[in-house]
């Protein structure tokens, strides 16, 4: 990206607000995040995590504020190659497509690059397979390559999912609750190996998630959400079960 | 008003009134069989213990079936070719501008209402007189409105795909053809598919149905034997008709498990 400085920070938000008709999703919020750094949203349901996680993927526009993407302004950038370059994002029902085979999948991340025609083409004859089958290796799973994604556990497709955003190689990887789905055993190697991906290669990861295990193992920075309001923004070392335990305590009648 | 209107109790009513309305406006004078219409009956049932089994007649039968098979093969494919096109634009999900998308929508959607709101038997009669007898004119009066229905039902079946998986494609680079190609198709196919399948069920019948307007197949035959009140040759044929789509039955079941699974 030519107009990106590398000094300039991953994300800067500017009193950045969400409305929807009868709710507030996201209070003003001001922050700015660095590159490389590795950020966990932390928060009760409702608590406007997700909705910050789309405001910065560029799914959804901020009501208010403006959102600076290494420097260049989130809304400036259009959807397509320019922001896929930029910001991939994994969702939490990974949003694969059941009946393509994984590879197919997995090279739907090259779409940006891609023309129509090689995009059709690829489909009967898989384009830039190396890259493809690469990714899977690095997600340990390149013997299903050729498979139905719907024949594959729930595990093996959030590999796939993985794989896709390695193939789109964005900057800023963001994944909303990549573990949510899945054993402690399972959620400690989604992320490790999210995490390392993002060290390795010098990448800002930023994802939701509630283990506090999980958060102090892999992730270097805290942000504590509620009711669309900043609770605290901490290094992951600083976090105390005090604090989370306020961050999730029910009070008064019940909030989603 | 409006609640009277649509409360259950004045739906009740309503529709009972209409049953009784329609019950009591039949002509009910008479009896049911006419003279002799009993012994015929039952000559015909009796037929069923000795369906025309004679080699000679067995090959027309099966030259018949083949005959329904291809029609509503050739009918069905004809279908698709019409319906698919015109589906994918009638369900306005390749165009972005919402000011171009609802003239297209609109005006597809109303030609493939036209298409599909005339039977296939008149396009068969209307074909019939245009061409003569000739097995294209059995195709064509199939795929018209066949091509209407399937391509009404693709346009909603692409518009019902769920919206992450195409959100995350958009985000990850794709256009909305881009999209389509690698989310919207793959996934309305399983349902798309399995529509056509339940649709060339249907066509065959209505090839069977059609060719009772002289355009070969086992109905002409079934027609020729009535005529000649040769019962034990109806059965025969009726025999083949039934074995006929329940091969096809089974065929599209597994086709569509596959499918699915």
């Amino acid at each position: 990206m030519g107009a990106s400085d590398s000094r300039c920070p991953a994300f800067v938000l500017d009193s950045v607000t969400k409305a929807y008709p009868r709710t507030v999703a996201l209070a003003p919020l001001s922050l700015t995040i660095a590159r490389g750094e590795r950020v966990a949203f932390l928060g009760p349901s409702g608590a406007g995590k997700t909705t910050l996680l789309h405001l910065l993927g560029g799914v959804i526009q901020p009501s208010q504020g403006q959102i600076w993407v290494h420097g260049q302004p989130l809304s400036g950038l259009t959807a397509g190659r320019e922001l896929a370059g930029l910001v991939g994002v994994i969702h939490q029902q990974f949003d694969l497509v059941p009946l393509l085979s994984v590879v197919h999948n997995v090279l739907a991340g090259r779409l940006g690059q891609w023309s129509l025609m090689r995009s059709l083409v690829s489909l009967i004859s898989p384009r830039d397979r190396h890259i493809a089958l690469e990714a899977l290796g690095k997600v340990g799973i390149t013997e299903k390559a050729y498979e139905r994604t719907s024949r594959l556990s729930g595990g093996e497709q959030q590999r796939v999912a993985v794989a896709r955003m390695l193939v789109q190689d964005p900057d800023i990887m963001l994944a909303d609750e990549p573990v949510a789905s899945v054993d402690p055993a399972r959620a400690e190697d989604v992320l490790s190996l999210l995490s390392n991906i993002a060290s390795e290669r010098g990448k800002t990861l930023i994802a939701t998630l509630h283990s506090v295990d999980l958060i102090k193992r892999h992730f270097s920075r805290a942000i504590g959400l509620r009711n669309g309001e900043l609770q605290f923004d901490l290094p992951t070392g600083e976090v105390t079960e005090e604090m989370l335990e306020r961050l999730y305590e029910i009070r008064g009648r019940v909030e989603g | 008003m409006r609640r009277l209107i649509e409360s259950r109790g004045f739906l009740t009513v309503l529709l009972v009134a209409a049953l009784v309305w329609s019950v009591s406006s039949v002509d009910w004078g008479g009896p049911l069989v006419h003279t002799g219409g009993f012994a015929a009956l039952l000559q015909f049932l009796r037929a069923i213990l000795s369906p025309e089994v004679s080699p000679s007649f067995v090959i027309v039968a099966l030259g018949a079936s083949w005959e329904t098979i291809a029609y509503a093969v050739a009918g069905i494919t004809l279908a698709v070719a019409l319906g698919f096109p015109l589906g994918v634009v009638a369900s306005g999900v390749l165009v972005r501008s919402a000011r171009a998308r609802w003239p297209a929508m609109l005006g597809t959607r109303f030609l493939l209402a036209f298409l599909r709101s005339i039977h296939e038997l008149v396009w068969a009669w209307l074909f019939v007189v245009a061409i003569g007898l000739s097995p294209m004119a059995a195709i064509f009066a199939l795929a018209i409105p066949y091509g209407g229905i399937l391509g009404r039902i693709y346009a909603d079946i692409l518009n019902d795909v769920p919206a992450q998986p195409l959100q995350a494609l958009r985000a990850s680079g794709g256009s909305e053809w881009k999209v389509f190609l690698y989310g919207r198709l793959p996934i309305a196919l399983p349902d798309m598919l399995s529509y056509t399948f339940y649709r060339f069920e249907c066509a065959i019948r209505a090839v069977i149905i059609m060719s009772f307007v002289g355009i070969g197949g086992l109905g002409y035959q079934i027609l020729l034997s009535l005529n000649d009140l040769l019962y034990n040759e109806v059965w025969t044929l009726l025999f083949f008709l039934v074995a006929l789509i329940a091969v096809v039955d089974i065929w599209s079941n597994a086709v569509r498990r596959r499918l699915v699974s």
